[in-house]
């Protein structure tokens, strides 16, 4: 196995809302990335991982746990050249592409922001340089760099934001939901642009989406969260031939198949309800009130992360016992 | 058969400030009963103006041209009064976002019975029973609990529901649903997919669908339109267009989609971008995007050709000519091999 | 069917451009420029603009266009009407009365724009402030914006003119004591909203310095609001300067400003009354053109208006 470039450890972010209630966006979760692949990162709205991914990014400050970066630990406090220093390193593709361009700025400045704020600044001609040269990498033209951002597609505009991450050629990316605007064509334009981006300058992808049939496109992993914990991770051929938590399963049979025949022949809901209120879960699994395999032991406690199998982790009293 | 709703050459400009945006450009469907079309496309191909304008619901600055009949009625020249009598009744539509189109500060039970006070004469006890039958229609568990409930104590999936159930409440003709899963989970969506079925086979009413997924299409329409640069550059039943599309950017759309139980390591893509409906191509709207372009592509606007009787395509390949010279390269081809 | 010649030319493949798919046809604007070419199509504000303009020409130039002046009495030509000498008449003390009306409107419009001026930069700074640093900083300058505004407006004006001596200064401080309250308010609203922004979560990620972040993204997005809510105070502070005026605790004669001039023309309102009537109309000319101008601004530039 290659090596570990990123570490979460039992992270933890709390949000305090209104009357001493705490929504746990992000619960005790744990995982690594190593270097020179995509973990994908899957869940419906409201699951944590966006909040995770942005932990990961230092935009929040975990209540608990730990994220090591290379090694290093980057959660918590840094010194001002830590955190530049780590800053260059990683880099955020997001998830709403009229949102994250800011509209006031020309592409030629957006995409140069990164570079501006280095300590050696570039001339002129030189930063105009690198620019057309990374609105190339992305399939976009010297043309285009005097435009505004809402004059663009928003397919171009998400070229735009990976263009503006990589300018200062970080060596891990998270995407945060980089497709989940877009229509399926793009989507599919987007995916391959950032395989290729990845093969080209050996780039380490956290991607987040919750569309799990087009994160399998681009992962070699795949981890699938529920009301803020990790359920399931797994190889992605892994996780789509042999998933092993109900929810996964439950997950990958909701997906409307683009083949009438197939779809004619589905044979009912495959999960009932919606996801709780995630302020003030209970005890025990937080998918026993939708699992259909729901047992006693669900309800009173939490089954571990474990590996089940090799590279194999789930979180499910199901699997108790099959290995020990 | 009669048609229950005939669009016929449906143009719709828009006026903006950066010029005239020429969303819909030439459109013509039918509709029949107990029909489910399902109209594709992405965002900018019009999809979403073409109903709106049907429905007239544009903006202020929409311009729309070319003759919608409903139900034998010519409803193009309407005026808003008369056209809202039709709207709710006989046509009733579902938006995206199911946070947005239910009033926050009305309980369920009285959203429901406004829609039916307005075009139903019922006594109160009549429209109560009605609505709680609604509820219960569209799958809501304990229906008198829910009635008297807000919007925000549902979740969103029970909240397009409740729309469904609304739109439902005077039994329309015709219901429009604009983009109705896409704001949902996915496990939410497979419900309301779900729901929608079952729908189609106990209520007698004609579904648009208007979607960019077409795994949802595949799992409820019956005939499909596909859009592209304002125009239909396709349509024909959901078998055909899923297997034996013809037009270069219906089979670009299906490939692009992620095949869940498949091993694929690339995914197929359609280069480029849609093109701005400000100033679009003067050809065939998908020519500069199409990998099998034709010089013919680029000056003129392909004719429909029917391929069966319910299928048809908008494409210069489908013309003898042109395939009478792909038949001659590829015999040539051979030859040189 | 289309009359067009069909030759086997016409069906050889296309050279494809490959820059032609990424094609974008609009022409490129700015924001600024989008939302002035949106300005120039709303009519009413560009008459209130054209409106605007004129008047506050003739503020300027009103005096050199006549050799009277707004200070010199002549009990020989007292209360006339408009005629060729005195073009809008005179008052009771035979001073000229065109003279008087444009310089009073120069001191009137002096008064307003220094105070949204100064609301400007104070509101805006205590706004941004208030915003960035967030926490127990923002909530104790968020009591004292609440302390202010519970002391009625009026109080605080009277009570200062009081201690001080009256003229344009005074009425100054006096309105912008409290007048900044309200873009304090609203530009900590907007940066607040923007702050969560993901194009401010990316500068932060890309190591942009918080100075940065402020010049370059948060002061020019909130531009549009600033330029707008001072369009508000402009006319409010001209209304404020004129009552206070009108109710004798404003400017004193024989300066002028246009609730002075209100104030005496008000006196003699059975006999002359367009000495009542001029001043009253261009007070009310530029508090409609600034609203209406103001109204047009926001939707020019309301972000939600852009096609």
């Amino acid at each position: 196995m290659s090596e570990v470039l990123l570490k979460v450890k039992n992270l933890k972010k709390y949000f305090q809302v209104g009357n001493k209630q705490t929504l746990k966006a992000v619960d005790n979760v744990s995982f690594q990335i190593y270097k020179g692949e995509t973990l994908g990162l899957v869940g419906e709205s409201g699951c944590g991982k966006s909040t995770l991914g942005r932990t990961i990014m230092r935009l929040y400050h975990p209540t608990d746990g730990e994220i090591l970066y290379d090694g290093k630990k980057i959660s918590g406090p840094l010194s001002n050249e830590e955190s530049k220093e780590c800053c260059g390193k990683m880099q955020m593709i997001f998830q709403d592409p009229y949102a994250s361009l800011d509209q006031r700025m020309k592409v030629v400045d957006i995409v140069a922001e990164g570079l501006d704020s280095q300590e050696t600044p570039l001339s002129r001609e030189e930063r105009e340089k690198t620019v057309i040269q990374l609105m190339e990498m992305v399939g976009l033209q010297k043309e285009h760099i005097g435009r505004f951002p809402h004059e663009f597609s928003g397919g171009q505009r998400q070229r735009i934001g990976i263009a503006r991450a990589l300018a200062i050629h970080p060596e891990f990316v998270v995407a945060d939901e980089p497709i989940s605007a877009l229509d399926v064509s793009i989507q599919a334009q987007v995916v391959n642009l950032l395989k290729k981006l990845q093969n080209e300058l050996g780039l380490t992808y956290l991607f987040i989406a919750h569309d799990i049939s087009m994160v399998k496109y681009i992962s070699n992993r795949i981890g699938v969260m529920y009301l803020g914990s990790l359920v399931e991770l797994t190889a992605s051929e892994t996780m789509f031939d042999k998933p092993m938590h109900p929810y996964t399963q439950a997950l990958l049979s909701a997906i409307p198949l683009p083949d009438p025949k197939a779809e004619r022949n589905r044979s009912g809901v495959v999960l009932e309800g919606t996801v709780p209120n995630p302020v003030n879960i209970p005890n025990g699994c937080k998918f026993c009130s939708r699992c259909k395999y729901a047992m006693d032991i669900c309800k009173q406690s939490s089954p571990v992360f474990r590996e089940v199998e090799k590279d194999h982790w789930v979180a499910c009293y199901r699997y108790d016992g099959e290995t020990e | 058969m009669s048609s229950l709703l005939e669009v016929e050459n449906l143009e719709i400009n828009l006026l903006t400030q950066n010029g005239t945006v020429k969303a819909v450009r030439g459109v013509s469907l039918s509709l029949e009963p107990k029909d489910t079309l399902a109209i594709v496309g992405e965002s900018g191909s019009g999809k979403s103006m073409m109903v709106k304008g049907i429905m007239k619901l544009l903006p202020k600055t929409g311009r729309v041209a070319g003759q919608v009949t409903f139900d034998g009625k010519d409803i193009t020249n309407l005026n808003d009064r008369q056209m809202r009598k039709l709207n709710g009744s006989e046509i009733s539509m579902i938006f995206q976002d199911p946070m947005t189109s239910l009033n926050p500060t009305m309980t369920i039970g009285k959203q429901i019975i406004e829609i039916l006070s307005e075009h139903k004469k019922m006594s109160s006890q009549q429209m109560r029973e009605r609505a709680l039958e609604l509820l219960g229609l569209v799958g809501i568990s304990f229906p008198e609990k829910r009635f008297s409930q807000y919007p925000h104590q549902l979740s969103g999936g029970m909240r397009q529901r409740v729309v469904i159930a609304i739109a439902l409440a005077c039994n329309p003709k015709v219901l429009v649903a604009d983009e109705p899963t896409t704001a949902l989970d996915v496990t939410i969506q497979a419900q309301i997919l779900d729901l929608m079925k079952s729908l189609q086979s106990r209520v007698n009413t004609s579904i648009i669908l208007i979607t960019h997924n077409l795994g949802v299409v595949a799992s409820i329409a019956n005939k499909v339109a596909v859009m592209y640069g304002g125009k239909i550059v396709e349509s024909g039943l959901v078998d055909e267009i899923f297997y034996h599309a013809q037009h270069p950017y219906t089979l670009g759309l299906i490939a692009s989609i992620p095949k869940v139980h498949e091993t694929a390591s690339e995914l197929k893509t359609i280069p480029g971008t849609p093109p701005d409906l400000i100033d679009p191509p003067k050809g065939c709207p998908f020519a500069p995007r199409c990998e099998k372009a034709r010089k013919v592509c680029q000056q003129y606007q392909p004719e429909y050709t029917q391929i069966s009787s319910t299928h048809r395509s908008a494409c210069w390949l489908q013309h003898p000519l042109v395939k009478k010279q792909a038949e001659n390269t590829s015999e040539k081809e051979s030859r040189d091999e | 069917m289309q009359n067009i010649e069909l030759t086997e030319d016409l069906m050889a493949p296309a050279e494809m451009d490959e820059g032609d798919r990424e094609k974008i046809s609009r022409p490129t604007r700015s924001a600024f420029q989008d939302g002035w070419i949106r300005l120039k199509q709303n009519r009413g504000s560009v008459i209130a603009l054209v409106i605007l303009l004129v008047l506050v020409a003739l503020a300027f130039l009103g005096q050199v266009l006549t050799k009277n002046n707004y200070y010199d009495t002549n009990y020989s030509a007292i209360l006339q009407a408009p005629n060729a000498e005195h073009w809008f008449g005179t008052d009771k003390f035979g001073r000229d009365q065109w003279a008087r009306v444009w310089y009073g409107t120069r001191v009137s419009l002096l008064i307003a724009f220094v105070a949204a001026t100064l609301d400007l930069v104070v509101g805006v700074t205590y706004g941004s402030i208030s915003a960035l640093l967030g926490g127990k900083v923002d909530s104790v300058m968020q009591r004292i914006i609440e302390v202010l505004i519970g002391i009625p407006n009026l109080i605080i004006v009277i009570l200062l003119m009081m201690v001080m001596p009256a003229g344009i200064g005074t009425l100054i401080i006096a309105m912008s004591i409290s007048g900044w309250v309200n873009m304090a308010r609203l530009v900590r609203a907007e940066i607040l909203k923007l702050k969560d922004q993901e194009f401010i979560l990316a500068a932060r990620i890309l190591g942009t310095s918080n100075k940065r972040i402020i010049l370059k993204h948060l002061i020019p997005n909130t531009i549009g609001v600033i330029v707008i809510n001072t369009m508000f105070t402009i006319p409010s502070a001209i209304f404020t300067e004129a009552f206070l005026s009108f109710i004798g605790i404003g400017l004193q004669e024989p300066k002028a400003s246009l609730g002075v001039l209100i104030n005496s023309g008000f006196q003699v309102i059975n006999s002359q009354l367009y000495l009542l009537l001029i001043p009253a109309v261009i007070i009310v000319l530029i508090m409609v053109c600034f609203s209406i101008l103001g109204d047009g601004l926001r939707d020019a530039f309301d972000p939600r208006m852009r096609v």
